[in-house]
Protein backbone atom coordinates (compact mmCIF):
# COMPACT_ATOMS: atom_id res chain seq x y z
CA UNK A 1 0.00 0.00 0.00
CA UNK A 2 2.79 2.32 0.45
CA UNK A 3 4.67 1.62 -2.13
CA UNK A 4 0.87 2.03 -4.41
CA UNK A 5 0.70 4.86 -2.73
CA UNK A 6 4.42 6.78 -3.86
CA UNK A 7 3.13 5.21 -7.26
CA UNK A 8 0.29 7.59 -7.09
CA UNK A 9 2.60 10.21 -5.88
CA UNK A 10 4.51 10.22 -8.98
CA UNK A 11 2.15 9.57 -11.88
CA UNK A 12 0.07 12.48 -10.62
CA UNK A 13 3.15 14.86 -10.27
CA UNK A 14 4.32 13.50 -13.69
CA UNK A 15 0.77 14.02 -15.15
CA UNK A 16 0.22 11.87 -17.82
CA UNK A 17 1.59 7.78 -17.37
CA UNK A 18 5.14 6.89 -19.07
CA UNK A 19 3.64 4.46 -21.25
CA UNK A 20 -0.07 5.57 -21.97
CA UNK A 21 -1.79 8.46 -22.97
CA UNK A 22 -3.80 8.99 -20.07
CA UNK A 23 -4.66 7.99 -16.33
CA UNK A 24 -7.58 5.53 -16.23
CA UNK A 25 -8.26 5.45 -12.32
CA UNK A 26 -11.36 5.45 -10.84
CA UNK A 27 -12.40 8.61 -9.56
CA UNK A 28 -16.18 7.72 -7.55
CA UNK A 29 -15.99 8.38 -4.55
CA UNK A 30 -19.57 7.55 -3.34
CA UNK A 31 -20.56 4.11 -1.05
CA UNK A 32 -23.55 2.24 -2.69
CA UNK A 33 -24.69 -1.23 -1.39
CA UNK A 34 -23.26 -2.73 -4.41
CA UNK A 35 -19.94 -1.86 -2.96
CA UNK A 36 -20.47 -2.30 0.51
CA UNK A 37 -22.64 -5.83 -0.90
CA UNK A 38 -20.05 -7.52 -2.66
CA UNK A 39 -16.82 -6.57 -0.41
CA UNK A 40 -19.20 -8.71 1.89
CA UNK A 41 -19.44 -11.65 -0.54
CA UNK A 42 -15.66 -11.42 -1.44
CA UNK A 43 -15.08 -11.31 2.34
CA UNK A 44 -16.76 -14.66 2.85
CA UNK A 45 -15.38 -16.45 -0.47
CA UNK A 46 -11.69 -15.31 0.05
CA UNK A 47 -11.26 -16.56 3.67
CA UNK A 48 -13.34 -20.00 3.06
CA UNK A 49 -11.07 -20.65 0.30
CA UNK A 50 -7.77 -19.08 2.01
CA UNK A 51 -7.70 -17.25 -1.63
CA UNK A 52 -8.21 -14.14 -3.77
CA UNK A 53 -8.30 -13.68 -7.22
CA UNK A 54 -4.46 -13.15 -7.71
CA UNK A 55 -3.03 -15.79 -5.91
CA UNK A 56 -6.03 -18.02 -6.89
CA UNK A 57 -4.50 -17.52 -10.71
CA UNK A 58 -1.09 -17.56 -9.75
CA UNK A 59 -1.35 -21.30 -8.09
CA UNK A 60 -3.26 -22.41 -11.15
CA UNK A 61 0.54 -23.13 -12.43
CA UNK A 62 1.72 -24.76 -9.46
CA UNK A 63 -0.79 -25.59 -7.28
CA UNK A 64 -2.06 -29.07 -5.86
CA UNK B 1 6.35 -6.42 -4.00
CA UNK B 2 2.59 -6.74 -4.88
CA UNK B 3 2.64 -3.14 -4.25
CA UNK B 4 6.22 -1.80 -5.70
CA UNK B 5 4.71 -3.80 -9.12
CA UNK B 6 0.87 -1.87 -9.20
CA UNK B 7 2.33 1.26 -8.17
CA UNK B 8 5.16 0.45 -11.30
CA UNK B 9 1.93 -0.32 -13.59
CA UNK B 10 0.35 2.62 -12.40
CA UNK B 11 3.10 5.28 -13.55
CA UNK B 12 3.82 3.26 -16.41
CA UNK B 13 0.66 2.55 -17.76
CA UNK B 14 -1.75 4.67 -15.54
CA UNK B 15 -4.09 2.06 -14.27
CA UNK B 16 -5.08 0.26 -11.58
CA UNK B 17 -3.59 -3.43 -11.00
CA UNK B 18 -7.22 -4.69 -9.79
CA UNK B 19 -6.96 -8.39 -11.08
CA UNK B 20 -11.00 -9.06 -11.07
CA UNK B 21 -11.21 -5.78 -13.41
CA UNK B 22 -8.81 -7.00 -15.51
CA UNK B 23 -10.05 -10.23 -16.23
CA UNK B 24 -13.63 -9.16 -16.42
CA UNK B 25 -12.58 -6.75 -19.26
CA UNK B 26 -11.57 -9.83 -20.39
CA UNK B 27 -14.68 -10.71 -21.33
CA UNK B 28 -15.98 -7.42 -22.45
CA UNK B 29 -16.21 -6.49 -26.21
CA UNK B 30 -13.33 -3.89 -26.22
CA UNK B 31 -11.05 -5.14 -28.89
CA UNK B 32 -8.43 -2.64 -28.11
CA UNK B 33 -8.65 -3.64 -24.82
CA UNK B 34 -7.83 -7.01 -24.52
CA UNK B 35 -3.85 -7.81 -25.34
CA UNK B 36 -2.68 -5.58 -22.34
CA UNK B 37 -5.37 -7.88 -19.93
CA UNK B 38 -4.01 -11.11 -21.50
CA UNK B 39 -0.65 -9.97 -21.29
CA UNK B 40 -1.05 -9.05 -17.30
CA UNK B 41 -2.96 -12.96 -17.08
CA UNK B 42 0.09 -14.23 -18.90
CA UNK B 43 2.07 -12.72 -16.29
CA UNK B 44 0.10 -14.05 -13.45
CA UNK B 45 0.72 -17.92 -14.97
CA UNK B 46 4.46 -17.05 -15.45
CA UNK B 47 5.51 -16.01 -12.33
CA UNK B 48 5.53 -19.10 -10.55
CA UNK B 49 7.93 -20.78 -12.90
CA UNK B 50 10.23 -17.91 -13.21
CA UNK B 51 10.19 -17.82 -9.30
CA UNK B 52 11.04 -21.20 -9.40
CA UNK B 53 14.16 -20.78 -11.73
CA UNK B 54 15.49 -18.47 -9.73
CA UNK B 55 14.49 -19.56 -6.25
CA UNK B 56 14.48 -23.74 -7.20
CA UNK B 57 11.76 -24.52 -5.30
CA UNK B 58 8.22 -23.02 -4.91
CA UNK B 59 6.02 -22.15 -1.38
CA UNK B 60 3.61 -25.02 -0.88
CA UNK B 61 0.13 -24.09 -1.69
CA UNK B 62 -2.37 -25.01 0.82
CA UNK B 63 -6.57 -25.55 0.17
CA UNK B 64 -7.44 -27.76 3.20
CA UNK B 65 -10.97 -26.81 2.24
CA UNK B 66 -13.60 -29.68 0.86
CA UNK B 67 -14.18 -29.29 -2.83
CA UNK B 68 -17.64 -27.98 -2.67
CA UNK B 69 -16.76 -25.43 -0.78
CA UNK B 70 -14.24 -24.25 -2.57
CA UNK B 71 -16.73 -23.98 -5.57
CA UNK B 72 -18.89 -21.93 -3.55
CA UNK B 73 -15.68 -19.51 -1.98
CA UNK B 74 -14.89 -19.04 -5.66
CA UNK B 75 -18.50 -18.55 -7.01
CA UNK B 76 -18.73 -16.00 -3.93
CA UNK B 77 -14.94 -13.86 -4.72
CA UNK B 78 -16.25 -13.71 -8.52
CA UNK B 79 -19.51 -12.21 -7.80
CA UNK B 80 -18.54 -10.24 -4.82
CA UNK B 81 -15.46 -8.60 -6.54
CA UNK B 82 -17.70 -7.65 -9.92
CA UNK B 83 -20.52 -6.37 -7.62
CA UNK B 84 -18.18 -4.96 -5.23
CA UNK B 85 -15.94 -3.24 -8.27
CA UNK B 86 -12.68 -4.76 -6.87
CA UNK B 87 -11.03 -7.07 -4.80
CA UNK B 88 -7.66 -7.45 -2.55
CA UNK B 89 -5.56 -6.20 -5.58
CA UNK B 90 -7.95 -3.06 -6.88
CA UNK B 91 -9.19 -1.92 -3.22
CA UNK B 92 -6.66 -3.21 -0.71
CA UNK B 93 -3.59 -2.18 -2.46
CA UNK B 94 -4.34 0.02 -5.54
CA UNK B 95 -7.27 1.74 -3.53
CA UNK B 96 -6.29 2.57 -0.01
CA UNK B 97 -3.04 3.50 -1.19
CA UNK B 98 -4.23 6.29 -3.54
CA UNK B 99 -6.41 7.03 -0.76
CA UNK B 100 -9.75 6.78 -2.20
CA UNK B 101 -13.08 6.32 -0.06
CA UNK B 102 -14.95 3.57 -1.92
CA UNK B 103 -11.84 1.37 -2.11
CA UNK B 104 -10.90 2.14 1.87
CA UNK B 105 -14.52 1.34 2.83
CA UNK B 106 -14.53 -2.11 0.76
CA UNK B 107 -11.22 -2.87 2.37
CA UNK B 108 -12.57 -2.61 6.22
CA UNK B 109 -15.84 -4.91 5.63
CA UNK B 110 -14.35 -7.28 3.40
CA UNK B 111 -11.56 -7.72 6.15
CA UNK B 112 -13.86 -7.39 8.70
CA UNK B 113 -16.38 -9.88 6.92
CA UNK B 114 -13.21 -12.57 5.96
CA UNK B 115 -12.57 -12.28 10.20
CA UNK B 116 -16.11 -12.71 10.63
CA UNK B 117 -16.00 -15.80 8.71
CA UNK B 118 -13.33 -17.45 9.83
CA UNK B 119 -14.46 -17.04 13.31
CA UNK B 120 -17.37 -18.99 12.32
CA UNK B 121 -16.38 -21.74 10.12
CA UNK B 122 -13.57 -22.16 13.08
CA UNK B 123 -14.86 -21.80 16.20
CA UNK B 124 -18.73 -21.38 16.28
CA UNK B 125 -19.81 -24.67 13.93
CA UNK B 126 -17.09 -26.85 14.82
CA UNK B 127 -13.94 -26.40 12.27
CA UNK B 128 -15.12 -28.19 9.47
CA UNK B 129 -11.65 -27.49 7.90
CA UNK B 130 -10.07 -29.20 10.95
CA UNK B 131 -11.85 -32.04 11.21
CA UNK B 132 -10.40 -33.08 7.38
CA UNK B 133 -6.90 -32.41 8.80
CA UNK B 134 -4.64 -35.15 10.56
CA UNK B 135 -5.14 -35.48 14.17
CA UNK B 136 -2.74 -32.83 15.65
CA UNK B 137 -4.00 -30.16 13.89
CA UNK B 138 -7.70 -31.02 14.81
CA UNK B 139 -6.84 -31.17 18.27
CA UNK B 140 -4.83 -27.89 17.98
CA UNK B 141 -8.23 -26.31 16.84
CA UNK B 142 -10.55 -27.76 19.25
CA UNK B 143 -8.62 -26.28 21.68
CA UNK B 144 -8.48 -23.24 20.02
CA UNK B 145 -5.34 -22.60 18.89
CA UNK B 146 -5.76 -22.74 15.05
Amino acid sequence: MAASALGTIIVRRLGVPVLASRLEIPTRRDLDARLIGGAVLFGVGWSLAGLCLGPALTAVTFGP
Amino acid sequence: MIGSSSALFLVLNGRTAGISGILGGLLEADRSEIGWRRAFLAGLLIAPLVYRAFAGVLPPVVLDAPLGLLMLAGLLVGFGTRLGSGCTSGHGVCGVGRGAPRSISATLVFTATAIVTVFVTRHVLGCARCQRSSPPSSVACSSGLA
